[in-house]
């Protein structure tokens, strides 16, 4: 499960506050809003990179707010992937690997295998979401934080990668928590949202 | 019409600071001719400095990596109250005459000063000893790596320690395993730096250890003792060993091929 309790943040220009949301253990929850409404902060704050600013956090039966990220045992794939550079793929994806069979498994789930032993600099954006998308799963979570996971990805591999992780949900039930602006994400799985306001002064504009 | 006689006049510039940087040192080494370097090439003392100078800069630089690269973490990391004085005391030796260093260590560490006599008590001498060039070398280049540690730390975007976090490193686990590796080839090429700087030192030794004589030292000696001869010799093979240091400096610092996002 993952619940927010009256959670409240600062994300840049947007302050959020009394954010409440229950996920349902095994379940998909979706996070939406425009653009710079402060949903990745969100996010980021499940992790733990981000201090809420009031509210609680609570993963399973624990509450999270307090503890660091290595503690909470969330797998999370942010935006922009954020591999690392100076590890090929399959550095990256090994990288927090829970044992030999979690691993196993994340890489056959995405596939990801294809793509050893590339450098990370080689690959394409969907290719990279690939890969971050492995590298969260072989830390075998209690839970996923999915940033816009599929949006640097051409339509089929975005549903062969939808469906891994369903897929992989039910095989573990990991409760997952998806930032999305796809209503095809929006399926019968995703039984609780959260929208979040749009930012007081519109969408930030683009560098 | 301009643009030509600018990019004239900046030919023309560039032109006369390579002839200056480069003329007098190819000079040097035309005056010395291959003769002269080859005997250098078999002089016992000589041979003996550049060794006793190759071995202090090493220990030197070790010395600046182990306690410079936390120190440069911290300075680019870290926001904290006195971080502005600690970077200009940390930088103050760039830009202070050296043999401004060398008293402030021979002030600091000779053996009637309290912190000179605690290290005379473990045995251990600087004035005057290999580990005074040490101390003086480290004095003078250490800046130069911690600046440059901080600069390729600054690079590593900090949102990867984050990253690694939530793959189950704790705070320092993830400095370990990512940043420092991403920042590594910085780090190398600040190390060599702080190498070749530390290996050309002069007006700082010369004052905390005249004996025993390191390369730049004894080319200072030769000239005051024998002139201008005797020294050419000595001065074209610290040219030549510099040379093939900035070398291997620029290849260190070479960009990677193709283009990361």
């Amino acid at each position: 499960m993952i619940r927010l309790d009256a959670l409240a943040l600062d994300a840049g220009p947007v302050s959020l506050r009394a954010l409440d949301l229950v996920v349902p253990t095994g379940a998909t929850g979706a996070l939406l809003g425009p653009v710079g409404a402060g949903k990745s902060s969100l996010l980021e704050c499940v992790a733990g990179v981000r201090a809420p600013r009031a509210g609680r956090v609570i993963i399973g039966d624990d509450d999270v707010t307090s503890w660091p990220p290595e503690r909470r045992r969330a797998g999370v794939v942010f935006q922009r992937g954020w591999l690392f550079e100076h590890l090929d793929v399959r550095g990256n994806v090994a990288y927090g690997a829970r044992d030999a069979a979690t691993l196993d498994a994340a890489v056959r789930a995405t596939g990801v295998d294809a793509l050893y032993p590339r450098a990370v600099a080689t690959l394409s954006g969907g290719e990279r979401q690939r890969v971050a998308l492995a590298r969260a799963l072989a830390t075998g979570p209690r839970v996923l934080l999915l940033d816009e996971p599929w949006a640097a990805m051409d339509a089929a591999l975005h549903a062969a990668m939808r469906d891994a992780v369903r897929a992989w949900q039910r095989a573990h039930g990991t409760t997952t928590l998806l930032v999305t602006h796809d209503p095809s994400d929006l399926g019968d799985d995703v039984v609780a949202r959260l929208e979040l306001p749009a930012p007081p002064h519109g969408a930030p504009r683009a560098a | 019409m301009t643009r030509p006689l600018v990019a004239g006049a900046a030919v023309l510039a560039a032109s006369l600071l390579v002839a200056l940087l480069v003329l007098p040192v190819g000079t040097l080494l035309g005056a010395t001719g291959a003769g002269g370097i080859a005997r250098a090439l078999g002089d016992a003392q000589l041979l003996a400095a550049l060794a006793l100078t190759a071995a202090c800069a090493t220990a030197a630089t070790l010395l600046a990596v182990a306690g410079g690269t936390p120190l440069a973490w911290l300075l680019a990391r870290r926001s904290f109250r006195g971080r502005t004085l600690l970077e200009a005391a940390l930088e103050l030796p760039l830009v202070v005459p050296h043999p401004v260093i060398g008293l402030a260590l021979l002030v600091a560490l000779a053996p009637a000063t309290p912190l000179g006599r605690a290290l005379a008590t473990t045995g251990l001498e600087v004035v005057g000893t290999p580990l005074g060039i040490v101390a003086a070398m480290v004095a003078v280049s250490a800046p130069l790596y911690v600046t440059g540690a901080r600069e390729a730390i600054a690079r590593v975007d900090v949102r990867l320690e984050g990253v690694a976090r939530t793959l189950g490193d704790d705070p320092w686990r993830a400095v370990r395993r990512v940043t420092l590796p991403a920042a590594r080839r910085g780090l190398v090429a600040s190390a060599v730096a702080m190498w070749a700087r530390a290996t050309s030192e002069f007006g700082a030794i010369v004052l905390v250890a005249y004996h025993p004589k390191v390369a730049s030292v004894l080319a200072y000696d030769r000239f005051t003792t024998y002139g201008l001869r005797e020294a050419l010799p000595v001065a074209a093979v610290l040219v030549l060993a510099s040379f093939g240091v900035l070398v291997l400096v620029q290849v260190t610092r070479a960009p990677r091929r193709g283009f990361t996002p």
